[in-house]
Order: C-alpha cells, then structure tokens, then sequence
C-alpha cells in the first residue's frame, strides 16, 4: 500500500471505519513513514478527543488484579528497531566457468556495478517524481475540500461578511471573513499572503488588550489560505480582529509583524 | 520514589523497561477513563470489562513499540480502546442497540467515579466540548462521524447506509476531522 492510499484512508483509520486487514495495513505502513506518520498522529489526536464524551466509570474492583496477574505472564514485544531486518533475497550464485579468465570476470562484474549503479539512480529518480506526484495530488485534494467547505459555507442563509485590512498599505494582500448568524463560527480566506517557510499566520481575536488564539492557517504559492473558526464566544464579545505571522504551530501570543487587522461590529 | 509521584511519561518509559508496577499506576490513573469510554461504546459491563483488560495487556505488550514521538500515550490508548470496542461492537452485531450521539448518560449511573467536584467539572466542561463540536459540524458529515465512531459502521457500510458513493464519505470523513481538530484543539494531547 502507497502514501496516497494509506492518506486516503487514514481519516476512516482515525474512526475506527476500517476492517480489520485494511486496519492492519495502514498500521503497518505508518509505522515506518516519515510522510504519514505527522497525518496519522492529526487525525488520530482529533478523534481521541471525542472519547471525552464517555463518563468516567469505575472498573469492577477486581479488574486491577485480573490484568497484572495476566500481564505477569506476559512478554513484551521487542522494539520496532530491534525487530529483525526482514531479509534481502539474494542472488543467486552463479558457478564461474573455470574457462574464464580472471580478467574477463572482472570487466564483467565492473560493468554490472556500473548498470547497477545506473539503474539504482533511475528508480532513485522514479521515486522522486512519485512522490512529487503524490503531493500534488494532495495539494488537489486539500483545495477540493477547502472549496467544498467554502461552498457549503456561502450556502448557509445569514452569513455575514467581515473584511481584513492588510495593515501594510502597500500589499496588495486581502482578507475575508464569513460569520454565521450567531457569530460563533466563521470562515477565514486571504490571499496574497507571502508562503513562509515553517510559518503560518495565526488569527487573533481581541478584547480589553487580551488576545485569545483562533487558530494558526498556511497559504499555497498564490498566497491563498483558509480556516475554519469556532469562537470560544460569540464574536461580538470580541472587539477586533488581528492576524499575525507565527510559528506553524502557532504561538501563545502575538510575536510576529501584523498583516491583517479590523474591527469587529457590535450589531 | 513510589510510581504514584512519577509522571505519565515516565511510568510509560518505566514501562518499556519492562516495570509492571508501573502499568499498575497507569491502570490507576486510566482505567475509569478506559472502561467509562469502552462501557460508553457497549453498554455491556462484561464486555467494557473484557476489552478493559484486553487494551490494559496490550499496553504491557506493546510498551516497547510504542513511540511518543508518533503520538501521545492517551491519543495511543483511547485509540486502542475504541479500535478493540468497535471490533466487538462488529463481533457481537448489536449495532442495532448502539449508541446515540456523544455524551449521553452511561447505563452504569451507581458506579461512577467519585473523584473531586473540580475533575467531575472539568469532565462535565470536555464533554459538553465535544457535544458542541459534533453539533457544529454540518449535518451530513456529523452522520459519518456519528456512524463510523459511535457506532463501530465501516465506510463501505456507511456509504450503503447513506446512499453515498464511498468517496464521498471518505471526504466528509476528512472534513469533519479537520473541524473537530481544529474546534477540539485545547482537549488535545499535545506530542
């Protein structure tokens, strides 16, 4: 199973919506891929959060005792690093007629080092483009739901639009803001934000010089970029609006320059 | 040191060097949380007890593989328990009498955790979190979640069920995590 097919059934992985054998496959990919591995923890993170749901309940009070006298015969399972290296097939051996030279022997394994080495750099090339190609595709998907959610979000009757200056006069940076009736939700779309490497903007909402976090967003190449916001109040609770340039994985307060700011309406 | 002063990172690493004692104190501290969430799932106190002790054997088993760096060890635990509490939601085919939506009352009412009013508020406050999470989702992808999560439906079961094609589900799926995730945020384990 590939990257593209593991990330495709990760979110049913995350809830539990796939068998068993599809279960174990996605596993045992992500247990060794860098690229899925961030994805998987994300979407698994989400749903363990919805185990908050369920009460707490004391166990049968001999439970305790049951397990660690189970637990007691038990092994524990090696490491993933110290399990054994599956093993390479090897190849087969070839008897060397006695009538070849030694000479010729050697020519003949340097030219298979070198068709080799060639071919080892041509699928080294292949799986370059692969997963360029799968990222691409990503990408395409990404934007795909972003529209979806933006169509489904403009659908919605009493939606309110909130514009985002951009602070520098100068920029020709845009953004916007769609609110639901309530103002407690609302969807946030700018474009021609600068791409930052390892940087996101994170949007702040703000009252009596506090500023509360409303999440942290990334922008493609054209600048665009999109969030979906729950605000911990209605909005109106809130006197303005601010986003500022942050670490992706946001900050506990703004440190980065301003790039978009506005008030917010009280009716 | 006693295991009670240690912090869940460390009883997970003491685990891994094989310490049961210290799978004792996780037990200690999770295993209302594990049960409550697999008799949530069941409504069947054997059961819930059955994968209790199953998810609880599990971590002593697994210990070693289990890599922080991939996820925090209460994301890896609750996902063992739900992915073992929905095997057997499948296995016993009482989906019929599954659940409703998220934080509805557990059956076992005398039998709850009688920990402190300030954790039963903080309880009560993540799972009303949750209960406004789900209810800001648009209705169609709260029913994938709702089926998938609560009631153990695979995504081909779901598509049936709906009348959907199968990729339309997978993206309602995707959708709704990233929502959850974002609105679920400060309930989250951070890694």
């Amino acid at each position: 199973m590939n990257c593209l097919q593991v990330q495709d059934m990760l979110p049913a992985y995350a809830l539990g919506a796939l068998d068993a054998a599809e279960r174990d496959a996605v596993e045992s990919h992500v247990a060794s891929c860098s690229t899925c591995i961030p994805l998987a923890r994300d979407y698994l993170q989400a749903v363990a959060s919805l185990s908050h749901a369920a009460q707490e309940v004391n166990p049968p009070a001999h439970l305790r005792a049951r397990i660690l006298q189970q637990v007691a015969v038990t092994p524990q399972l090696a490491p993933i690093a110290d399990l054994p290296a599956p093993r390479q097939p090897q190849a087969p051996r070839l008897g060397r007629p006695w009538s070849l030279s030694l000479w010729a022997a050697t020519a003949a394994a340097c030219i298979s080092l070198v068709v080799a080495a060639a071919l080892l750099s041509a699928v080294s090339d292949l799986r370059s483009q692969v997963k360029a190609l799968r990222d691409d595709n990503q990408r395409v998907a990404d934007m795909l739901d972003q529209q979806r959610e933006l169509s489904y979000t403009l659908a919605i009757p009493g939606m309110e639009t909130m514009v985002l200056k951009s602070v520098q006069t100068t920029s020709t940076a845009r953004g916007m803001m769609m609110v639901n009736k309530d103002r407690t939700w609302g969807v946030l779309v700018s474009q021609g934000l600068k791409q930052q490497p390892a940087m996101g903007y994170q949007v702040w909402l703000i009252r009596d010089g506090q500023r509360v976090s409303g999440g942290v967003f990334t922008v493609d190449e054209s600048g665009y970029g999109m969030l979906s916001l729950k605000f911990p109040q209605p909005l109106t609770q809130f006197t303005a609006i601010g986003v500022t340039i942050e670490p992706i994985s946001g900050s506990p307060g703004p440190t980065g320059a301003q790039v978009f700011s506005a008030p917010i309406q009280q009716s | 040191m006693t295991h009670a002063a240690l912090t869940e990172e460390q009883l997970v690493a003491m685990l891994q060097q094989g310490d049961s004692g210290a799978l004792g104190e996780l037990y200690d501290r999770r295993g209302k949380a594990v049960f409550g969430f697999a008799l949530h799932l069941l409504r069947d106190p054997a059961k819930a007890e059955e994968v209790t002790q199953e998810v609880f054997v599990n971590v002593w088993q697994k210990a070693r593989t289990y890599d922080p760096s991939k996820g925090g060890f209460n994301t890896w635990l609750m996902t063992m328990v739900h992915h073992r509490a929905i095997d057997e939601l499948r296995r016993s085919q009482r989906q019929h009498a599954s659940l409703e939506l998220a934080g509805q009352e557990t059956l076992v009412r005398d039998n709850t955790s009688a920990d402190s009013p300030a954790d039963s508020a903080e309880r009560a406050q993540d799972a009303q979190a949750v209960r406004t999470a789900l209810e800001t989702l648009p209705a169609e992808q709260r029913s994938v979640v709702t089926l998938a999560y609560y009631q153990g439906l695979s995504q081909s079961e779901i598509a049936a069920r709906l009348q959907q094609p199968l990729g339309t589900v997978k993206t309602r799926m995707r959708l709704a995590l990233q929502k959850l995730r974002s609105a679920l945020a400060p309930y989250q384990e951070s890694t």
